[in-house]
């Protein structure tokens, strides 16, 4: 559309023109300044009208010169002006219209009104445009906003697009400039990438031929790959070892723990870190390995893995060793040696020493310093200065290959020190000057004491040999004399036309083998001696020869001894030993003769043993007969007349038996075959045993028999009861005897307490165990030292004859002997009896007042415990020793065996007067035969019978009993009846299996003993039926025996103790079986055991066999487990049962049955 | 969101805190751009994860990190390319603020795939006005206030802005009370 066909005529108002365009420019015809913009002519204030534009603006384009003409010309073309003053430029165009008032006056900013002087042109030059900028920043330097433009001017929003279309740029150059830089960066990268790969590709050569051994592994630590040298050093293939951790499988036994550890730490903290370690190879070998650890990063810096490259350091380990250990052993040896050392500069003369050669004199370094040659020579003796200088010379110049010399050296103390130098040229110049010497100083002082002592030593030995009376010489190991002594030399000139043959030098060996080629058999025997010595066999051998001489015979021995050194040496001795040899040949004549006389002496004994054994037999077998027939013949109706004859049978018969019992204990003491047999005994029961054996005796005389006892001797004692007694007797016997007026008083006390080193000998040697019961671990027996004393009123003994007294068959009185009769051994064997005891025996005497016999024993005392459990035992029937009651109740069926008729016949006339009819066998087969058939309760069995002996004859019923191991029947019981009373008969017996002996001849008592103990084997009526309690019963049974026992003051103290001491023993008990400890932390347990064995042990004295058994069954269970039982109510139970019964027994009178007991 | 927004603030972090934290900022939030151009796009949650990364590296609540970054944007990055533009835009501040909302309808001449916020201005006295603030993109509230504390500085007339209401409270857009009444008399 153009304005022709447009019928609207659009025109602006000038307002709305200035508005539209503000910063337009108007110029007339002259190219004057007509009007201009708002916000032009307020940027440019010298737009005035009228102004030329020529002075205002210059055409930047086109090129073109200011005129209307041109500006014509160029309508509607693009021009670019400058504003001179402000340097604005505007583009735009220039518009030629014909002129209108409106648009001819240039208005000014708050003009209203176009000037009106000024001439209207014809037409105007219109210029539109807006201001060019290159920077946005132009806009408000030059005083322009947004309000300057014209809404629809888009050269601000188009500045804006430049701006950011710069800004984009300067981003983009930016860019191009990382890229540029990243490609450079990358470039460079990618060079040392190659040459990385290029060196990595060498480095791989290399770490695969290279004698190292190079590993690499993950981050884990396990192998990926191994190099040969790795393979060569440890056997281990790449396929081997991938995947495995190199420590497991290289390390091993002797690998320093420490060393792993730190390799492990160095992988774990991905350190470079070097290690050395010793590993083991496939085959076993171990090798030293230095390791250099190196981790292995990407290039981000993340682990990739790590390599290790390891150097075989073995031989180096090794050298080092040696070295060190070389070091370690010359230091010690230095140190340990007390070697001094010193280096000597011969060129510079500079010395040095060690402080072991300063302190070899004395001295420390720093007080001997300066050090200087002039210092050995002040401090060595002037005599050894110049030896030692010659040889210093002598080794400088060659000659000698070392320098060795021993010197004293001033010690500071003033004393010499001997020193032995030793020393060497080190090194020498081009011209063969010695340059450095050193050496070593050794203390040699002690060692020259050694060898003076050793010289003198010799010297003295020497004179020593040389003053031997016997022929010495020394023989090397080939047999040559090296050294003789005098005695020697002058044996050889003496005897031999050369001596020099027989000394030094001389081959001896040569000497003995000539002699014994020549027929000397003494010769060769030494010379083979001499070779055996040198060979090792023997170290010493001696040879007696006669040497025959001109005038006479000398006889020599020869000892050949090698000397206790490896140099086999010897040393010869010939000795004249003709004198010996004489003496030697007395002595042995002496010698036969005196075995002769004791070989006859023992034979004369053996036949007096024989004797005595022959004679014991052969005695007693009709003594046996003798005193059995006179005590029935006693029991018949005789005159009084024949009483007494009858009697003095029987008397003689008693004292010749106790003669030969005398003559028969001497003779086993003599023998040494009297045993001491220790036994737990009442020593007041034996006592009271002993004087009523004397009350038959005293019962009529004048003479009183009484006992006194201190009350401090214990009642229950340990030793040989038996041979006590024995020794009682005698005494009191001997007292009675020689006492016809007075009295005789057997006396016991308690000595003092006894040292405690003193022993008991023969009683702790034979003691046996058990004894005490309580513990497992008894206390030591208290012993105590008693002193007996059998005092009479009697003659007396003069103080000569008391010496006598202990004699053998000796005897004081040989008229009293005469008329008392004896053996005069009595005092003999007591005294002997009492010395095998562990005692000792004396006498005490005045003529016509009397004498005191005594003897001390030390003896166990025992415990109230084992008192009463000896006490109990003691009671029980069949133990009782003392005449015995005869139960006789049924017969029993007794078998007597025996070939000696009057034997038999009195032990048949002692049986049937007891009230038995037994059997008779004549012998053994008949013995054996008739107790199979009759099947006996017991037998008498002699041990000497023809067919079959009694041993035998046992033994075959013993054995046929064990066949008949089913029967009811209980075995027999066999009693010896032998006159064998020598030792062992008894110990035969037992082993052939009999339960006992009775000598012979036959005591009605002893027998009455045995047929009682025979009795209680048998099944015995059941009395419990007839009595109403049988616990009652038993308590009235035990409590009867203890007053019978020890009378009836005793048994009561002693029921009266156990009443008063059971409730705490039960209430301990009660304590006990709760489990608890002891106060002294014992176990209860044990000490339950103990208490209930206690209550046990008294229960039983009295009585009480229900409390008893419990009390054992309760140290029983004891013993066995740590689990209690509750037997302990049961007990208090029993014994509250029982309480009444005992108390009533402790109030009451004696027991009827206990007197009647006594009297039998 | 144009990538002089990331550019501001990227140069806000190193000029402050040097290139690795930057770089951390970036590896946090998971940009791997080298170089942001101005007048180049980016996704908006781009902007968002570097905001976020950034208060989390430099322990920063986020409305300081935007804040902060708003007037970074004016005082450096703007005023850096565009000054001229803006000088042109105002003499003084509250010509300036006056003129917001213009310069604004001609910045998206320049930037076709802005989605441009939209400002206008009410209550003008002398000393203040209110200026309001219409948007799509949320959470950009403190950023608002950094550009006008930035056009304070750069104007050298101290600004107080006041919150006056936002969308996060319910309003269909955030109102800004700008006061200069502190600049100092020339």
């Amino acid at each position: 559309m153009n304005g022709k066909d447009n019928p609207y005529q659009v025109g602006l108002p000038p307002a709305q023109f200035a508005a539209a365009f503000p910063f337009h420019i108007i110029l007339d015809e002259q190219l004057c300044l007509v009007q201009a913009g708002s916000s032009l002519t307020r940027i440019c204030t010298d737009l005035s009208p009228g102004n030329p534009i020529a002075n205002l603006f210059q055409i930047l384009r086109p090129g073109l010169d200011w005129s209307f003409a041109s500006i014509t010309q160029g309508y509607r073309q693009f021009f670019l002006l400058l504003h001179k003053a402000s340097g604005m430029r505007l583009r735009g165009e220039f518009l030629i219209l014909p002129s209108s008032p409106a648009c001819t006056n240039v208005r000014q900013p708050g003009q209203d009104a176009p000037n009106t002087a000024a001439p209207i042109p014809s037409q105007v030059a219109i210029f539109l445009g807006s201001p060019w900028f290159y920077d946005a920043s132009e806009i408000p330097r030059m005083g322009l906003g947004f309000e300057d433009f014209a809404v629809h001017d888009a050269s601000v929003d188009l500045l804006q697009v430049f701006e950011t279309q710069k800004i984009a740029l300067a981003d983009a150059r930016k860019l191009l400039i990382k890229v540029s830089s990243q490609r450079e960066e990358l470039r460079a990268a990618n060079d040392r990438l190659r040459q990385e790969r290029t060196d990595a590709q060498k480095l791989a050569i290399i770490a695969a031929r290279t004698n190292n051994s190079v590993v690499l592994t993950d981050p884990s630590g396990h192998v990926v790959w191994v190099n040969e040298g790795f393979t060569r050093l440890t056997g281990y293939t790449l396929e081997e070892m991938s995947g495995k951790k190199p420590g497991r499988i290289l390390q091993g036994p002797d690998t320093d723990p420490t060393a792993s550890e730190i390799f492990t730490e160095l992988i774990r903290q991905k350190q470079v870190g070097k290690v050395e370690i010793l590993n083991y190879g496939k085959n076993g070998s171990r090798y030293w390995l230095s390791i250099e650890l190196q981790p292995i990063r990407d290039p981000q810096g993340n682990l990739t893995g790590f390599m290790s490259i390891g150097t075989d350091i073995t031989a180096r380990r090794a050298a080092e060793q040696r070295l060190s250990l070389e070091r370690e052993r010359l230091k010690s040896i230095i140190q340990g040696s007390d070697l001094g050392t010193w280096e000597w500069n011969l060129q510079t003369h500079e010395v040095l020493i060690n402080d072991l050669w300063a302190n070899l004199i004395g001295y420390t370094l720093e007080e001997l310093a300066p050090v200087t040659i002039q210092t050995w020579r002040d401090h060595t003796h002037p005599e050894d200065t110049q030896t030692a200088w010659e040889i210093v010379k002598r080794h400088i110049a060659g000659e000698l290959p070392h320098y060795d010399c021993d010197a004293r050296m001033l010690h500071k103390d003033g004393h010499f020190v001997w020193v032995r130098n030793r020393g060497q040229i080190l090194n020498r110049s081009a011209d063969g000057k010695a340059i450095v010497m050193f050496g070593t100083t050794t203390n040699i002082t002690n060692r020259k004491r050694a060898e003076h002592a050793l010289e003198a030593s010799e010297r003295f030995a020497r004179a020593t040999v040389d003053a031997l009376s016997g022929h010495l010489a020394i023989l090397n190991e080939k047999g040559t004399i090296i050294h003789v002594n005098r005695a020697w030399r002058d044996f050889a000139t003496a005897t031999s036309d050369n001596p020099s043959s027989l000394c030094e030098g001389a081959d001896y060996l040569g000497v003995c083998d000539r002699s014994g080629a020549a027929g000397c058999t003494d010769g060769q025997i030494f010379a083979e001696g001499i070779r055996s010595l040198l060979k090792g066999h023997h170290r010493e051998f001696s040879l007696e020869y006669l040497r025959t001489g001109k005038l006479d015979e000398q006889w020599f021995i020869a000892r050949v001894t090698l000397f206790p050194s490896n140099d086999r040496r010897m040393v010869i001795i010939h000795e004249n030993i003709t004198s010996t040899k004489e003496a030697a040949r007395q002595l042995q004549l002496s010698n036969t003769q005196l075995v002769e006389a004791t070989a006859r002496a023992e034979s004369a004994n053996r036949a007096k043993s024989d004797f005595l054994a022959m004679m014991s037999h052969e005695i007693r077998t009709p003594m046996n007969g003798i005193i059995g027939m006179t005590n029935l013949l006693l029991d018949t109706p005789l005159t009084t007349r024949q009483r007494e004859f009858v009697s003095t049978v029987g008397q003689s018969g008693e004292a010749l038996l106790d003669i030969i019992n005398d003559i028969l204990d001497f003779s086993k003491i003599e023998a040494g075959q009297l045993q001491i047999e220790p036994n737990n005994f009442h020593l007041g029961r034996l006592l009271k045993g002993v004087l009523e054996l004397f009350e038959p005796r005293i019962r009529d005389g004048n003479v009183t028999l009484t006992t006194e006892i201190a009350e401090d001797v214990p009642s229950g004692i340990r030793t040989d009861d038996g041979r006590l007694r024995q020794v009682l007797f005698n005494l009191v016997g001997n007292a009675i005897k020689f006492t016809k007026q007075g009295g005789v008083i057997l006396r016991v006390i308690r000595l003092p307490a006894p040292e405690p080193q003193i022993s008991i000998p023969a009683l702790q040697a034979t003691s046996p165990e058990g004894t005490s019961g309580l513990t497992s671990s008894p206390p030591p027996p208290i012993s105590a030292r008693l002193r007996f004393e059998v005092q009479d009123s009697g003659l007396g003994i003069s103080g000569a004859d008391q010496k006598l007294l202990f004699q053998p068959f000796l005897q004081v009185n040989r008229s009293t002997t005469r008329k008392e009769g004896g053996t005069g051994l009595g005092l003999a064997i007591t005294r002997r009896i009492v010395e095998l005891l562990g005692g000792t025996i004396g006498v005490v005497s005045t003529p016509g007042k009397g004498s005191t016999f005594w003897f001390e024993l030390a003896v166990e005392t025992l415990t109230s415990t084992e008192l009463a459990e000896m006490v109990t035992l003691e009671t029980e029937p069949e133990q009782a020793g003392e005449p015995e009651p005869d139960l006789g109740h049924e017969p029993l069926r007794i078998l007597v065996a025996e070939d000696h008729p009057t034997n038999r016949r009195l032990a048949l006339l002692v049986l049937e007067k007891l009230g038995h009819h037994p059997d008779i066998a004549e012998n053994g087969l008949e013995a054996v035969r008739a107790w199979s058939e009759r099947g006996h309760d017991l037998i008498l069995m002699d041990c000497q019978m023809p067919e079959l002996d009694g041993f035998d004859a046992t033994r075959e019923i013993r054995r046929i009993e064990a066949q008949r191991a089913s029967s009811d029947r209980p075995p027999v019981q066999i009693f010896a009846l032998t006159a064998n009373a020598l030792t062992g008969d008894r110990e035969r017996c037992l082993e052939a299996g009999m339960d006992g002996h009775i000598s012979k001849p036959l005591r009605m008592r002893e027998l009455r003993a045995v047929l009682n103990r025979g009795r209680t084997t048998l099944p015995q009526p059941d009395v419990s039926k007839s009595r109403t309690d049988p616990a009652t019963n038993s308590i009235d049974l035990k409590i009867s025996e203890l007053e019978q026992e020890f009378g009836r003051e005793e048994a009561v103290s002693l029921l009266e103790s156990f009443l008063t001491d059971t409730p705490g023993r039960l209430a301990e008990l009660r304590q006990l079986a709760t489990g608890r400890e002891t106060p002294d932390g014992a176990p209860a347990h044990r000490a339950l055991a103990i208490a209930a064995h206690s209550v046990a042990g008294s229960s039983g004295l009295f009585g009480l066999d229900e409390l008893r058994s419990l009390g054992l069954k309760l140290e029983e269970l004891a013993n066995r487990s740590r689990e209690l039982p509750d037997l302990v109510t049961k007990m208090e139970e029993t014994y509250a049962a029982a309480l009444p019964t005992l108390k009533e027994r402790h109030q009451v009178k004696p027991m009827p049955g206990g007197e009647g007991m006594c009297n039998s | 969101m144009y990538g002089m927004v990331n550019k501001a603030v990227q140069e806000m972090v190193c000029m402050h805190y040097g290139e690795p934290v930057w770089e951390e900022i970036k590896t946090r939030a998971g940009v791997d751009v080298e170089l942001f151009f101005g007048n180049e796009s980016y996704p908006d949650d781009m902007t968002y994860r570097l905001v976020v990364a950034g208060s989390q590296v430099l322990n920063l609540p986020p409305e300081k990190v935007l804040e902060a970054f708003g007037e970074h944007w004016v005082v450096h990055t703007a005023n850096g390319g565009f000054e001229g533009l803006m000088r042109a835009a105002g003499k003084t501040l509250p010509e300036f603020l006056k003129n917001l909302p213009v310069f604004h309808d001609r910045v998206c001449l320049i930037f076709p795939k802005l989605q441009p916020p939209r400002f206008t201005i009410s209550d003008v006295t002398e000393h203040s006005l209110n200026l309001h603030y219409f948007s799509d993109r949320p959470g950009l509230t403190p950023f608002v206030v950094g550009l006008l504390k930035g056009l304070g500085k750069m104007f050298g007339s101290p600004i107080g802005v006041q919150i006056l209401e936002t969308k996060a409270t319910g309003a269909d857009h955030d109102v800004f009370h700008a006061d200069w009444s502190n600049t100092p008399r020339a």
